[in-house]
C-alpha cells in the first residue's frame, strides 16, 4: 500500500479507470444480465479487466459493484461485495500495483427517491450502507459514488458512507447538456451540498462525452474547493444492431481530455465506452502536463435541491430575503395548522412568500404540544416538494434540527447557534456532519452585550469554535441581534455597528431578524423599513423579514435601485410601473387590498365585473347583503370575493350559521349542476376553492375553538400508486362539505390505512387507485379492514375503477367522481 | 424545437367536457394560463430503438420480450420490426401540479389535463417523424401501442427500462408498481411493416398474409380496455 489517498488527492495527477460494460459485453455479458453476478460466475473476466486498467497506469480503480444493492440482489449483497473487493485485491497483487487504490463503486439504486418516487431516504441510506460496510471491512481504500442523477440520492449515499466507514469519499454526478441533474440539481447546488457533507473530491461522469462536459467542468472549477474529478464517456453513443457503440476512439478521447486537463481538474478517467486503451493513451499525455491544484472558494452558499443562493465574498451582494412567516409565534391560525397537521396551510405560507420575493424560507414549527422533530421532517420534505427555495431550519430543539438537516435536500441554513458552550457543542457537530450555513447569535452565558465590542467578541468566539470543528468560516453568518428601540434607543446603532464590523474585521456575512427592532412601537412597518435600509447600507447580507409586507419590500426594492444592484432599475420599474394607476380613484380598492396581503383578492374583484359567465343573475351590487355576495361568489368560483364576503358576513352573524345557510347550499347547487352535466369538474373545483377560501376566514376567526365537524373520514391512494390528484380532489370536496378528512397521502400500505381507521375510529374510508396493477392492493386493504375494523365502510374510486371492479374487490360503494363520494359520505355519516 | 401542436379540444375532453363549446370563459382562460406555464417548464426528451420481430406461428418476440398480449400481437401482425419508444416532457409539470394542489385544486386539475395533452402532442410529434422517415424508405408504421392498452400489461415498463435505459437517457424512473415518474411520460411500441394498412384499419392483403380477421386492427379508444366504461371516450 502506498500513501494515504487523502494526502495525494488534489496535490498531483490521479487517474481513474474507464468503462466496464463494453469489455464485459465483448466477453459475453447479455443485455439484461447484471454485471455484478460475474463477481461469482466470471471472476477471471473481472480480474482481466482490472489488470488491464492497472497496467494502463491508473491510480484508482473501481470494484464491480456499481449496481450492487439489496433491491437487485436480496440476501447476496455481502457475498458479492466481498467477492468484488477480493478480485480487485488480487488484480493489484498480480500486476504489482499495490500502490493503486481500490474504489468501492457505488451507483444509483435505480429507484427514484420520495417525494418524486417511492424509495424512502432512510431505505436508500440502508441500501448503500449494506454495501459500504462490507466493502470497507474487506479492504476497499475509498468509496466512489458515481453516476448520480439525483442529488438527494447522492446525499443518502454520502451519509451512508460517513456512517459506515472513515474512507475517503468521492462523488461524481451526471449533468445533462444544460448542466442539470435529472431532479434539477445544478453544479452550484450540488457542489455546495457535497462539500458541506465533507466529501474529499467531486465531479462529473457519464451522460456526456468530454467535449460536451466543458461548460460543467468550467463551472466546477469556479465553485468547487475540493479536487475535481472528470470521468466522461467516449463521446456520443449510437445503437448498432442492438449494441451501443461510442464515437470517440482513444486518440480523439485523449485530445479532448487534454483540453479538460488544462482547465484545472485534478482527477481524470473515463466512463461508458472508454477502454484500457483510451485510458492509457490519456494518462500518457495528461501526466506530462503541468498539474493545477484547485483553489479554495470563499463564497457562502445555501442551496435547495435545485437552486443556490450565493453571497460572494468581498463584494457587494444583493441582500438575501429570508421569509419569516412559517413560524407559529404570535399566530393563532398557524398554531392551529400545526396542531391539525394542516400541511396545505403551512405550504401555502411558503408559496405566498416565494411569490412575494423571498430567497430563502425560515422554517420554525416549534410548539410545546407537538412532536417537533417529526414535524420538522414532515414540513421540510413537504416544502421541498413544492418549492425550490432553500430553507432555513429555525429551532432550538437539537433533535428537530438533526431531523431537518438529515432529510433536507441541499445545504440548508441553520438558525441558530450562539456563544454558549453547551449550544456550540450540541449544534456544531451536526453542522459538521450534514453541512449547512450556520447563523451565530451574538449572545452567550452572560446574555446579550449592550455594545458592539461585546457582540464582536462573541462572534469571534463562534468563528473560533467553528474552526475547531472544521466548519469553514464562510459557513458562519453572524446575527448582530435586533433589540427593540422602545426599551433602549441605543440598540439600533449597536446592531448596525456590529453588522459593519463583522464585514470590515472578519470579511464575514451578517443576518438580522429586522422586525424585532420595533417591538412595542406603533406603525412598526415604518420603523422596520427604515431600519432595514440602514442595515443594508451597513452591509447586511441576509434579512429575516416578511416579504408579504409591501412597505418592507418597497424599502428593499428602493435600496437595490439606489445602490446599483438593480440594473437599469428594471426590477424596480417592473414592480412599480403600475403604481401610478393604482393611485387613481378606481384602482384604490386594489391598492388597499394588496397592502392587506390580499393581492389576489383585488385581482379577482376586477375579474368579477368582466365575467361573461353563463350565470343569469346580475353581478353583485353594493346593496347586496354579504350573504348573497358570498353565495354568488361560491357559485361562480371566485375566491377573492368569497373570502371578502365571508369576512363581511361574520361581522354580524354566527360563522357556522353562514356556512350552513349560505356556503353549503351554494356549493350544493354547483354540485347538482355537476351531477346533471351542466357544470364541469374545473368549475366545481373553482367553487370548492372559493368555498375553501371562505372557510379559511372562519377558521382564522375561531382558530382557538375546536370546530364542529360532520365526522372523520380517512382517505388514501393505495400502495404502489403514486398518482394522487383524484384523491386530492375528493379531499377538497369532502372538507368543504364539513368533513374532517385524514389524508394519508399516496402509496400507503394496507396496514397504515387500517391503523388510521382504527385509531381515529372512522366510519368511512376512501381509497383511490389509478392503475389496474394497484387495484390489487386496494383489495388487500379492504380485506384487512374487514378483518380488523368491520364496521367501517369503504368507498373506492380512481381512473380504472368500475362498478364491476368495485364489487369484485368487496367495496361498499363505487364513486364515479368526487360528488358521488360526498353523497355517499352524507349517507354513511348521517347519524 | 418546433412548436408542439397542442389540441384544446383534447384538453376539454380530458377535463370532462363533452364538447369544447361547453367551456366557460373562466375555465378557458385558466387553460390558456396553464398551457403557457407548462410550455415554460417542459423539457421534452425521447429515446427509442428498433428491434426485429421473430414470428413463431401466431406468437412473436422482440428485444427479449415474449409477447403474450393478444391485442399487441394483432396490432403487430404483418410487421417485421418494432420501434420501442419512450418520451417525457420532464418533471417540471409534476412540480407545477404539486404547487397548485396546495392552493388551487381546480388549477391543479387543469394542469394535469393540459400536461397529458402536451405529452401526447410530443409523442405524436416523435411518432410522426419516425413514420415519415420510414415512409421515405417504403415502410409503414402501425398505430402506436402502449402498456396498459388492451391486455398489454403495465409490467412491460420494466422491459422498456431494460432495453432503452430510460432512467439514464431521458430521466424516466419506475416505481415498484411500474408507474412512471415524471408522470407525463409515454412508452409505446410502433410496428413497422412493408405493407400499408387501409383506412378501415386493415392493411392491403396480399396472398399468403396470415391475417385472419378484418377487425383486429383496433386503434385509439377501440383498442382500450376501458372502452366500455370510459368517460373520456371519443
Amino acid at each position: 500500500m502506498g500513501k494515504d489517498l487523502r494526502e495525494r488527492l488534489g496535490k498531483e495527477w490521479l487517474f481513474c479507470d474507464g468503462g466496464m460494460g463494453t469489455f464485459l459485453q465483448e466477453r459475453g455479458l447479455k443485455g439484461g444480465e447484471l454485471p455484478e453476478e460475474w463477481n461469482e460466475t466470471h471472476e477471471d473476466v473481472i480480474l482481466e479487466l482490472h489488470e488491464a486498467y492497472l497496467k494502463s497506469g491508473i491510480n484508482i480503480f473501481n470494484t464491480n459493484t456499481f449496481g450492487l444493492n439489496g433491491l437487485k440482489f436480496p440476501g447476496r449483497v455481502e457475498s458479492l461485495t466481498e467477492a468484488a473487493v477480493n478480485i480487485a485485491k488480487k488484480a493489484r497483487v498480480n500486476t504489482g500495483r499495490e500502490d493503486a487504490y481500490i474504489a468501492l463503486d457505488i451507483g444509483p439504486t435505480g429507484k427514484l427517491l420520495e417525494p418524486l418516487g417511492d424509495l424512502s431516504f432512510d431505505d436508500a441510506v440502508k441500501l448503500f450502507s449494506e454495501v459500504i460496510k462490507k466493502g470497507a471491512s474487506c479492504g476497499a481504500d475509498l468509496v466512489l459514488i458515481e453516476t448520480m442523477s439525483d442529488g438527494y440520492e447522492a446525499k443518502a449515499a454520502v451519509l451512508a458512507a460517513k456512517e459506515s466507514c472513515d474512507l475517503p469519499i468521492i462523488v461524481t454526478n451526471i449533468y445533462d447538456e444544460k448542466g442539470k441533474m435529472l431532479t434539477g440539481g445544478t453544479v452550484d447546488s450540488t457542489v455546495a451540498m457535497l462539500e458541506g457533507l465533507g466529501v474529499d473530491a467531486l465531479g462529473i461522469n457519464c451522460g456526456l462525452g468530454p467535449e460536451k462536459m466543458v461548460p460543467m467542468v468550467k463551472r466546477l472549477t469556479q465553485v468547487a474547493s475540493v479536487p475535481i474529478v472528470v470521468n466522461p464517456n467516449a463521446g456520443l453513443p449510437r445503437s448498432e444492431g442492438g449494441k451501443t457503440v461510442y464515437d470517440m476512439d482513444a486518440d480523439k478521447f485523449t485530445e479532448a481530455m487534454i483540453k479538460i486537463a488544462g482547465m484545472g481538474v485534478q482527477v481524470m478517467g473515463g466512463c461508458c465506452g472508454t477502454t484500457p486503451k483510451h485510458i492509457e493513451k490519456m494518462i500518457k499525455s495528461v501526466a506530462k502536463m503541468p498539474f493545477i491544484a484547485n483553489t479554495y472558494k470563499e463564497d457562502t452558499v445555501v442551496t435547495s435541491y435545485c437552486e443556490a443562493v450565493t453571497c460572494k465574498s468581498g463584494v457587494k451582494n444583493r441582500p438575501v430575503i429570508v421569509g419569516e412567516r412559517i413560524n407559529p409565534t404570535g399566530k393563532k391560525r398557524f398554531k392551529q395548522a400545526l396542531r391539525d397537521n394542516d400541511m396545505d396551510y403551512i405550504l401555502s405560507q411558503g408559496l405566498e412568500q416565494e411569490d412575494a420575493g423571498a430567497d430563502i424560507l425560515d422554517v420554525n414549527v416549534g410548539l410545546p404540544e407537538i412532536d417537533e422533530p417529526s414535524m420538522m421532517k414532515n414540513v421540510v420534505t413537504a416544502l421541498q416538494g413544492v418549492t425550490g427555495l432553500p430553507l432555513q431550519l429555525d429551532t432550538s430543539d437539537v433533535n428537530a434540527l438533526e431531523m431537518g438537516l438529515r432529510y433536507y435536500n441541499g445545504k440548508a441554513m441553520i438558525n441558530s447557534v450562539n456563544g454558549k458552550k453547551e449550544v456550540i457543542e450540541a449544534v456544531m457537530p451536526l453542522v459538521k456532519k450534514y453541512g449547512g450555513v450556520l447563523v451565530g447569535l451574538t449572545l452567550d452565558e452572560d446574555g446579550i452585550p449592550d455594545n458592539a465590542d461585546g457582540r464582536i467578541k462573541i462572534a469571534d468566539k463562534i468563528y473560533k469554535a467553528a474552526d475547531s470543528y472544521g466548519i469553514p468560516r464562510k459557513d458562519i453568518v453572524i446575527d448582530g441581534l435586533c433589540m427593540t428601540i422602545s426599551s433602549d434607543t441605543s440598540s439600533a446603532p449597536t446592531t448596525l455597528e456590529t453588522v459593519r464590523r463583522i464585514k470590515e474585521e472578519y470579511n464575514g456575512h451578517t443576518i438580522l431578524g429586522v422586525s424585532n427592532i420595533s417591538f412595542g412601537l406603533p406603525n412598526r412597518a415604518l420603523i422596520n423599513s427604515y431600519f432595514l435600509s440602514m442595515a443594508m447600507q451597513e452591509g447586511l447580507s441576509f434579512a429575516i423579514m416578511n416579504p408579504n409586507n409591501e412597505q418592507m419590500m418597497a424599502a428593499y426594492n428602493s435600496f437595490l435601485a439606489l445602490s446599483d444592484m438593480d440594473s437599469q432599475c428594471m426590477g424596480f420599474i417592473e414592480r412599480y410601473a403600475d403604481t401610478q394607476m393604482a393611485m387613481m380613484p378606481a384602482g384604490q380598492a386594489g391598492a388597499n387590498n394588496s397592502q392587506a396581503g390580499g393581492g389576489q383578492a383585488g385581482a379577482n374583484v376586477g375579474q368579477a365585473g368582466s365575467l361573461g359567465n353563463n350565470q343569469s343573475d346580475k353581478s353583485s351590487s353594493d346593496s347586496d347583503s354579504p350573504e348573497k355576495i358570498l353565495r354568488n361568489a361560491i357559485e361562480r368560483g371566485m375566491e377573492g370575493p368569497a373570502r371578502q364576503a365571508m369576512k363581511d358576513a361574520i361581522v354580524n352573524n354566527d360563522p357556522l350559521k353562514i356556512i350552513d345557510s349560505q356556503l353549503i347550499p351554494a356549493l350544493d347547487k354547483v354540485g347538482k349542476g355537476f351531477e346533471k352535466g351542466t357544470i364541469f369538474l374545473p368549475q366545481l373545483l373553482m367553487s370548492a376553492e372559493a368555498a375553501k377560501a371562505a372557510f379559511e376566514v372562519v377558521k382564522e376567526s375561531m382558530a382557538d375553538k375546536p370546530r364542529e365537524m360532520k365526522g372523520k373520514i380517512v382517505i388514501a391512494t393505495v400502495k404502489g400508486d403514486i398518482h394522487d390528484i383524484g384523491k386530492n380532489i375528493v379531499k377538497v370536496m369532502l372538507e368543504n362539505y364539513g368533513y374532517d378528512v385524514i389524508d394519508l397521502g399516496k402509496d400507503v400500505a394496507p396496514e397504515d390505512i387500517v391503523d388510521a381507521a382504527i385509531s381515529n375510529d372512522v366510519k368511512l374510508v376512501g381509497l383511490s387507485a389509478l392503475m389496474t396493477t394497484t387495484v390489487v392492493s386496494m383489495e388487500e386493504t379492504i380485506k384487512l379492514l374487514r378483518e380488523k375494523k368491520p364496521d367501517t365502510k369503504v368507498v373506492v374510486g380512481g381512473a380504472v375503477m368500475t362498478q364491476e371492479y368495485s364489487d369484485q374487490i368487496g367495496a361498499d360503494c363505487y364513486a364515479k367522481d368526487a360528488m358521488a363520494t360526498v353523497r355517499y359520505a352524507d349517507k354513511v355519516l348521517e347519524n | 424545437m418546433d412548436k408542439l401542436d397542442v389540441n384544446r379540444r383534447e384538453i376539454a375532453r380530458y377535463l370532462g367536457y363533452k364538447s369544447i363549446d361547453d367551456l366557460d370563459d373562466k375555465t378557458a382562460k385558466v387553460i390558456d394560463e396553464c398551457i403557457n406555464e407548462i410550455m415554460d417548464v417542459i423539457e421534452p426528451k425521447s429515446c427509442y430503438d428498433t428491434f426485429p420481430i421473430q414470428w413463431n406461428n401466431n406468437k412473436c418476440e422482440f428485444a427479449g420480450i415474449d409477447v403474450t398480449s393478444k391485442a399487441l400481437i394483432k396490432n403487430l401482425a404483418g410487421c417485421s420490426k418494432v420501434i420501442m419508444a419512450a418520451v417525457t416532457i420532464g418533471p417540471g409539470v409534476d412540480r407545477l401540479i404539486r404547487r397548485a394542489e396546495v392552493r388551487d385544486m381546480s388549477k391543479a386539475y387543469i394542469l394535469q389535463c393540459v400536461g397529458t395533452e402536451v405529452v401526447e402532442a410530443w409523442c405524436n410529434k416523435i411518432n410522426r417523424e419516425l413514420s415519415d422517415e420510414l415512409r421515405a424508405k417504403g415502410l409503414y408504421t402501425r398505430p402506436r401501442f402502449s402498456p396498459g392498452y388492451g391486455d398489454l400489461p403495465l409490467e412491460l415498463q420494466q422491459d422498456f427500462e431494460r432495453v432503452l435505459k430510460m432512467r439514464k437517457n431521458i430521466g424516466i424512473s419506475l416505481s415498484s408498481g411500474a408507474v412512471m415518474t415524471p408522470t407525463k411520460s409515454v412508452t409505446a411500441i410502433i410496428g413497422i411493416s412493408d405493407k400499408e394498412r387501409n383506412n378501415a384499419g386493415n392493411f392491403n392483403k396480399r396472398a399468403g398474409d396470415d391475417c385472419e380477421e378484418d377487425n383486429v386492427y383496433k386503434t385509439g379508444c377501440d383498442a382500450c380496455n376501458m372502452n366500455d366504461t370510459c368517460t373520456f371516450k371519443k
